[in-house]
C-alpha cells in the first residue's frame, strides 16, 4: 500500500515537473529558430523550420509528442549541433555519472564511521574542536575547494594535469584518478553536513528511554549505539543523503566548469548560452530524473529501516 | 550549569564583522575598486594594498568589499522575496488546511528535492542574465522553505487555547493570523532566515562563477574567483581573498541559524 501510494506520487510529480519545465521553455524571450538560422533568413525559411520541428502544432500535441519520445529515448534535435540530442549525451552521461556516483561513496565511506566517532566523543576536549573543523568545512563552497585542488594537487603535486582529461576508454586508472579529485571537492562540504546530522541524530536518539532501559539491562554501550541507536539515527540521514545526491549532480556543473571535464554539466553551460533549448529542456528533465527517483528510493528504504513510516 | 551556545556566539561575531566591515564598503574604499594600474598588476600584498592587486592592477581589497557588498544585497532582497511570499503561503495553507495545503504542500516538495543551482540556471537563462533576475531565481527558489516552516508552526499554534479565544470573540482570520499567531512563530523563522542568507551568498557566488549572475563592470566575489582561476599560480592571494570572503558570509550565517535553532 504504502509503495504504491509512493509510486503514484512519483509518477505525478515527474508528469507535474515534466509539464511545467515543458512549458518554461515555450515561453522564453527570443527565437530559437532566428538564432539558429540567422537574421538574414527570410521568413519563409523561419516559417519552414517551424514545421519541420514541429513549433507550428498546439502546444499540447507538442508536449505530448515530446514527453512520448523521450520515454522511447528520442531526445529531439539539437539545436546548436544539429544532431540527436541522444548521440551527443551518450558519451557525456557516463562522465557525468562516474563523477556522481564517486562523489556519493565518498561522502558514504567518510562520513559514516567520523559521524559515529563524533557522536561517541561527546564530552571530550576533542569534540568542540571537531565540531568547528566540521562547521568551517561545510562553509566552504565546493568550486572554491575544487580551485585549490587544481593548484595543489594539479599543479603543485602534479597527481593529474588540470584541463587534460582522459577518458575511460583511453586508461581506466588515469580516468578515475582525474575524476577522484573533483569528486573529493563535491564531497567535502557534505560530508562535513552529513557528519554534523549524523551525529546530531545520535545524540538525540541517545536520549530515548528504550535506550536508558537497555543500560539498566546491563547492555554495552558500543552494543546499545550499533544494535539499537543506529538504526533509529539513520532515518533522517537517509533523507539527507537522497537531497544530497541531487545537490551533487548539480554541483558536478559548477566542478566540471573548474577541472573541464566533458559531462553534462558543461555542455548544460553551452547549451545555454548558445539557446540551444531542445538540449537544455533534456538535460534538466534527466537531472530531475535522477533527483526524483533517488527521492523515491530514499522513501522506500526509510520504511525498511523504519516500519513506522508506512504508517505516516 | 547552563551550556553556552557557542554557535550563537561565533555566529554573531563572525556576521557582525562583515557587515560591519561591508557597511564601510558601501562608502568608503581603500580605491577606487575599478582603477586599474598596470604597473601594479599582479602585486601581492603589501602595506598600500593589503591584499595585493588584480591582474588589470586593481585593489583586491577594495574590490572584495565592493562584491561582498552586491553579493549580501542580493541575499537581502532575495532572502526578503522568499520570506515574504513563503509567510503569505505558509500562513494560509497552516492556518485553513485542506485541500490548497495539500496540493501547495506537494508543489512545494517538488520545488525543494530539485537542486536549487538547476533551477536558478534555467530560470536565469530564461529572463537573461543580471542582478535583478538573480533575485528574481533565487527568490522564487527560497519560497518553499519559509513556507513550510511557517505551515507547520501556524498549525501548531492554531489549536492553542489563546487562538480559539480570539476566534470567539470574533476577531478576523486575517488580523488573527499576523497579528496574533504571526508573531509567536518568529523565533523559529529567525533561524530559517540566516540558513537563507547562508544560501544565497552561495548560490549568488555559484550562479556569478558560471558567469551569469552580476556582470561586469560591478564586481562579484564568484566572478572574481572565476577570474582568478587563470593567476592561481602567479597571485593565490587574489582566489584566497575572494573565497575567504565568501567562506566568512557563509560561516557566519551558518553559525547564526545554528545558534538561533538551538534557543528553547
Amino acid at each position: 500500500m504504502y509503495i504504491l501510494k509512493k509510486t503514484v506520487s512519483l509518477i505525478l510529480t515527474l508528469f507535474l515537473f515534466s509539464f511545467a519545465a515543458f512549458m518554461a521553455f515555450q515561453i522564453i524571450p527570443g527565437d530559437s529558430v532566428v538564432a539558429m538560422l540567422g537574421t538574414e533568413a527570410t521568413p519563409e525559411q523561419i516559417a519552414q523550420m517551424r514545421s519541420e520541428l514541429g513549433y507550428d502544432r498546439p502546444i499540447l500535441v507538442r508536449y505530448w509528442n515530446w514527453i512520448s519520445g523521450f520515454a522511447k529515448g528520442d531526445l529531439g534535435i539539437s539545436l546548436g549541433y544539429r544532431m540527436p540530442v541522444a548521440e551527443i549525451l551518450k558519451d557525456k552521461i557516463p562522465v557525468t555519472a562516474a563523477l556522481s556516483v564517486l562523489a556519493f561513496l565518498i561522502i558514504l565511506v567518510v562520513s559514516f564511521p567520523l559521524g559515529i566517532l563524533y557522536a561517541k566523543l561527546l564530552g571530550s576536549p576533542l569534540n568542540s574542536l571537531l565540531v568547528g573543523i566540521n562547521q568551517i568545512l561545510m562553509s566552504i563552497p565546493p568550486f572554491f575547494i575544487g580551485i585549490i585542488f587544481t593548484f595543489v594537487f594539479g599543479l603543485g603535486l602534479r597527481l593529474f594535469v588540470p584541463g587534460n582529461f582522459i577518458s575511460r576508454t583511453e586508461d581506466p586508472l588515469k580516468f578515475w584518478t582525474y575524476l577522484f579529485f573533483p569528486a573529493l571537492a563535491i564531497a567535502l562540504p557534505r560530508c562535513a553536513q552529513t557528519i554534523k546530522l549524523l551525529r546530531a541524530s545520535i545524540l538525540t536518539e541517545m536520549t530515548k528511554d528504550y535506550v536508558r532501559s537497555g543500560t539498566s539491562r546491563g547492555n554495552t554501550k558500543n552494543r546499545l549505539l550499533y544494535v539499537h541507536v543506529l538504526r533509529n539515527a539513520l532515518i533522517p540521514v537517509i533523507t539527507f543523503l537522497a537531497m544530497t545526491f541531487s545537490g551533487i549532480v548539480a554541483g558536478s556543473i559548477i566542478i566540471e566548469q573548474i577541472f573541464v571535464i566533458p559531462g553534462i554539466g558543461r555542455l548544460l553551460l553551452l547549451s545555454i548560452s548558445n539557446r540551444d533549448y531542445p538540449m537544455v529542456l533534456t538535460i534538466v528533465m534527466i537531472i530531475a530524473l535522477v533527483v526524483i527517483l533517488m527521492n523515491y528510493l530514499a522513501d522506500l528504504l526509510c520504511q525498511i529501516v523504519d516500519p513506522r513510516t508506512r504508517l505516516r | 550549569m547552563k551550556k553556552r551556545n557557542y554557535n550563537l556566539i561565533f555566529g554573531i561575531i563572525i556576521t557582525t564583522f562583515v557587515v560591519i566591515l561591508l557597511t564601510i564598503g558601501i562608502f568608503w574604499t581603500p580605491y577606487d575598486p575599478d582603477m586599474m594600474n598596470v604597473k601594479l598588476r599582479l602585486t601581492g600584498p603589501s602595506p598600500e594594498h593589503i591584499l595585493g592587486c588584480d591582474n588589470f592592477g586593481r585593489d583586491i581589497f577594495s574590490r572584495v568589499l565592493k562584491g561582498g557588498v552586491s553579493t549580501l544585497w542580493i541575499s537581502v532582497f532575495t532572502v526578503l522575496f522568499g520570506l515574504v511570499c513563503g509567510v503569505i503561503v505558509g500562513a494560509f495553507t497552516g492556518y485553513y488546511g485542506g485541500v490548497l495545503d495539500e496540493v501547495v504542500m506537494r508543489l512545494n516538495d517538488v520545488l525543494n528535492s530539485f537542486p536549487s543551482i538547476l533551477f536558478s540556471l534555467v530560470i536565469v537563462s530564461l529572463l537573461g542574465p543580471g542582478k535583478k533576475n538573480v533575485v528574481i531565481a533565487l527568490g522564487l527558489l527560497f519560497i518553499p522553505s519559509f513556507a513550510r516552516i511557517t505551515r507547520s508552526e501556524f498549525s501548531r499554534i492554531k489549536n492553542m487555547d489563546y487562538v480559539k479565544c480570539a476566534k470567539l470573540e470574533g476577531v478576523p482570520p486575517l488580523r488573527i493570523m499576523f497579528v496574533h499567531i504571526l508573531p509567536n512563530a518568529v523565533n523559529t523563522l529567525l533561524s530559517t532566515t540566516a540558513i537563507g542568507f547562508n544560501n544565497a551568498v552561495l548560490a549568488e557566488a555559484s550562479l556569478s562563477f558560471l558567469g551569469i549572475g552580476v556582470q561586469p563592470p560591478d564586481p562579484s566575489l564568484g566572478r572574481m574567483l572565476a577570474e582568478s582561476q587563470t593567476y592561481l599560480f602567479s597571485a593565490p592571494w587574489y582566489t584566497l581573498s575572494a573565497g575567504g570572503m565568501i567562506i566568512l558570509l557563509v560561516l557566519g550565517f551558518g553559525l547564526l541559524s545554528d545558534g538561533l535553532g538551538d534557543i528553547e
